[in-house]
């Protein structure tokens, strides 16, 4: 399987948008890009941006491996990726406010009624309440793919609380201090303003009942998250308070934040921890992580939360199936974006495509994400697939199942020199008050190992450096 | 048939809690089978209730209080007056679709109503949907039923430890429904118990959504549909969404939870 390198084309030489970075690669000598990567590492180390991998007794918290090389795309590339991404994700957001509604999209048969009702991150709860401004999805990272140099295809949608955007600002930070030369090559568009948006963003779905300089707040599960040092990032660069759930209490479905100045109230809420946990009121009763009476405060409209109570039915991979159907149902346009082509294992048919080629496929789970739980068929032992047509067959509503893609590959820093590994991308997009933005870079995740098609931190995947560059 | 109920709450924490929040699904509402005469809730502490409904259209009564609470007590009272239906419940407050009430939840999981139901052939011989349910609430019901042993099998084992028998009853019957692709939910009430009238606390049992004829109502802990002695309270995919009382406090001890329930037969009418 060939797969397509965005820099060099199959003549050798490098498509445009990489001619300067290719030149420079080419004259740049081993041990000045070796000198640069431990500088990284420091850098890196320096900074302390970690994160945890979930069933790893050995390390709380280790480094993310970062490569030096950055995945570059042109500025007409990224204007026809944003335009996808705005549509896309305004389509989402009416999905949710209609799921939780007047169910038009149901009635209508576009999505079958049962993917939304029996999935288990539909939130009843929600039901005939409307959000400031019709926003559910405040904050969606759209995992992307290319396999040629025209189309972008989703691979699948994040909509409750998307992480990696540390990742997005840091890079930037250490590419800049470490090449300073190739920046002055490049004109490369600026993410340091993601703070500043992301803070607007949440200001315009304050409650009509806040000030007019509202409160908010980063809302963590606490130190021993994987992704806790993210949350105190996002805090500090936002200029906001980083607080658990014990920091908050709710009074008359109002909610105070603790502070050594007496109780001050809290208008929207960057939560990073999942709806069950939110509030043990209304939620899972045994959650220390969250604010008994949260929920009613947010239902009585004094409290925004970001993202939204319940958008985890659209990172449902049954529901991603059907957006193409859903952009067309409520914007009537044709999506910009095209979906991997999925068969859906609810359906026999597919079912019976899938457990016969199940070598060749990406088995995942419709409510999985983080690379847990899925069958990669090139990859798999017999062992792991035979406990896959176990799992299918017992349960095949559970799954989809997607053709092995030969994700683009970028130029990486490897022990052998410059050489291409699989990447994918995920930008940030955010939607408020005043319409859908998207800053101009994401986070390029890239697969350390030769061949492999894995990008997940948690699997072992590293990041890089994404650019948008003018001419 | 006209039923007075009293179903009182004491809840004592030692030492004293400084603050709570409470959510009370403690409000019958009416359906053709139940009007409410008069109803009220009492809480002694000092609070403001508020009245709300929750997506079920269930009633919910929020409060929060602050000070050394040391002692709560809540007090619901009323009486109801009902009629035998025999099971079917009319013209309740419906918010969604019974295609809801197919989706598992923790409490009713699916892999237990397989086993439950290799054990109860006859169930599936049934074609119709009211036939299946009832087939299966007489398989549930009586011996040693699935329900009991793994309750006796999970005590300790946190959340699920905690059912009540007929929680633990109910849920193995709507999960079962559920595996049979039967809209089922659980039900939250009242009902008037031959041998006494004092329960340990509320009572519950399972409806089952039947084509034609809407919700009917299960009680596989006594193996009936629930009749004049019944009153419906809360609805919810499981006991956990139909819970009456859901306490969080800050500071103070545990509480220590004791139910005074009280259901009886108003005999002279005024």
């Amino acid at each position: 399987m060939t797969a397509f390198d965005e820099m060099t084309l199959p003549d050798g030489g490098a498509r445009a948008v990489y001619q300067r970075l290719w030149r420079w690669l080419e004259g740049a000598p081993s041990e000045l890009l070796s000198s640069r990567r431990s500088q990284a590492e420091l850098l890196f180390r320096r900074i302390g941006i970690t994160f945890a991998v979930y069933g790893d007794k050995d390390a709380t918290e280790r480094l993310i491996p970062f490569d030096l090389v950055p995945r570059i795309f042109a500025r007409e590339e990224w204007q026809r990726l944003e335009k996808g991404l705005v549509q896309r994700v305004n389509a989402l957001n009416m999905f949710l406010a209609d799921v939780y509604g007047p169910r038009d999209i149901l009635r209508a048969g576009v999505v079958p009624s049962d993917l939304v009702y029996r999935n288990p991150h539909y939130r009843p709860e929600m039901v005939g309440h409307k959000m400031p401004h019709g926003v559910y999805v405040h904050i969606a990272g759209i995992d992307i793919v290319r396999v040629d140099d025209k189309d972008f295809y989703v691979l699948e949608d994040n909509a409750r609380t998307p992480s990696g955007v540390s990742y997005m600002l840091e890079n930037r930070e250490v590419m800049m201090r470490l090449f300073p030369e190739l920046f002055h090559a490049h004109r490369v568009a600026p993410v340091e303003n993601y703070p500043d948006a992301l803070l607007a963003t949440l200001r315009s779905v304050a409650p009509v009942t806040a000030s007019a300089d509202p409160t908010v707040v980063v809302l963590t599960p606490g130190q021993f998250n994987s992704a806790y040092y993210e949350h105190s990032f996002l805090a500090d660069k936002l200029g906001v308070e980083l607080v658990e759930g014990r920091d908050l209490f709710v009074r008359d479905d109002i909610v105070f934040m603790r502070t050594t100045e007496g109780p001050q109230r809290v208008d929207v809420i960057y939560r990073r921890i999942d709806d069950d946990f939110l509030d043990p009121l209304a939620f899972r009763p045994d959650s220390a992580l969250g604010v008994p009476g949260l929920f009613g405060a947010y239902l009585s409209g004094n409290v925004t939360l970001a993202n939204a109570v319940g958008t985890g039915v659209c990172d449902d991979k049954a529901i991603y199936t059907y957006l193409p159907e859903i952009i067309r149902f409520y914007l009537g346009e044709e999506a910009i974006l095209k979906n991997v082509p999925t068969w859906r294992c609810r359906d026999p048919d597919a079912l019976a495509y899938v457990l016969e080629h199940l070598g060749e496929l990406v088995v995942k789970e419709v409510n999985g994400s983080g690379g847990y739980g899925m069958l990669v068929g090139p990859h798999a032992s017999k062992g792991e697939i035979a406990s896959f047509v176990a799992k299918l067959n017992a349960a095949p509503d559970n799954f989809v199942a997607q053709p092995t893609l030969a994700l683009s590959t970028c130029p990486t820093f490897s022990e052998s020199g410059i050489s291409a590994r699989h990447v994918d991308f995920r930008p940030f997009v955010l939607s408020g008050a005043d319409g859908v933005r998207v800053v101009p870079g994401g986070l390029t995740r890239v697969a350390m190992k030769p061949g492999s098609l894995v990008v997940n931190s948690s699997q072992g995947g590293g990041t890089k450096d994404t650019w948008v560059i003018d001419g | 048939m006209r039923l007075s109920i009293r179903h009182a709450t004491f809840q004592r924490f030692a030492p004293a809690a400084k603050s709570m929040i409470q959510s009370l699904r403690l409000t019958p509402r009416n359906h053709e089978g139940q009007h409410v005469v008069h109803w009220r809730i009492d809480v002694d502490v000092e609070c403001r209730l508020k009245p709300s409904q929750d997506a079920f259209g269930n009633v919910v009564h929020g409060f929060t209080s602050y000070g050394s609470l040391d002692e709560v007590a809540i007090t619901a009272v009323g009486e109801v007056d009902t009629f035998d239906t025999r099971g079917v419940v009319n013209n309740a407050v419906e918010r969604f679709p019974p295609e809801l009430y197919l989706r598992s939840t923790p409490l009713t999981p699916a892999g237990r109503a397989r086993e439950a139901l290799v054990g109860a052939p006859s169930v599936a011989q049934e074609k119709e949907a009211l036939d299946r349910l009832h087939a299966l609430l007489r398989a549930l019901f009586g011996g040693p039923s699935p329900a009991q042993q793994r309750q006796e099998s999970s005590k300790g084992q946190g959340e699920a430890g905690k059912e009540t028998r007929a929680e633990a009853s109910s849920h193995l019957f709507i999960a079962c429904a559920r595996a049979l692709e039967i809209p089922a939910r659980y039900v939250a009430g009242y009902r008037l118990d031959e041998a006494g009238t004092r329960r340990d606390g509320m009572h519950g049992w399972a409806e089952g959504f039947v084509p034609g004829l809407g919700w009917v109502g299960f009680d596989p802990e006594h193996g009936v549909c629930p009749d004049d002695r019944y009153v419906r309270v809360a609805i919810g995919l499981d006991s956990l969404g139909a819970r009456a009382i859901r306490c969080a406090h800050s500071g103070g001890g545990e509480p220590v939870t004791n139910v005074e329930l009280v259901v009886g037969e108003c005999r002279t009418r005024l």
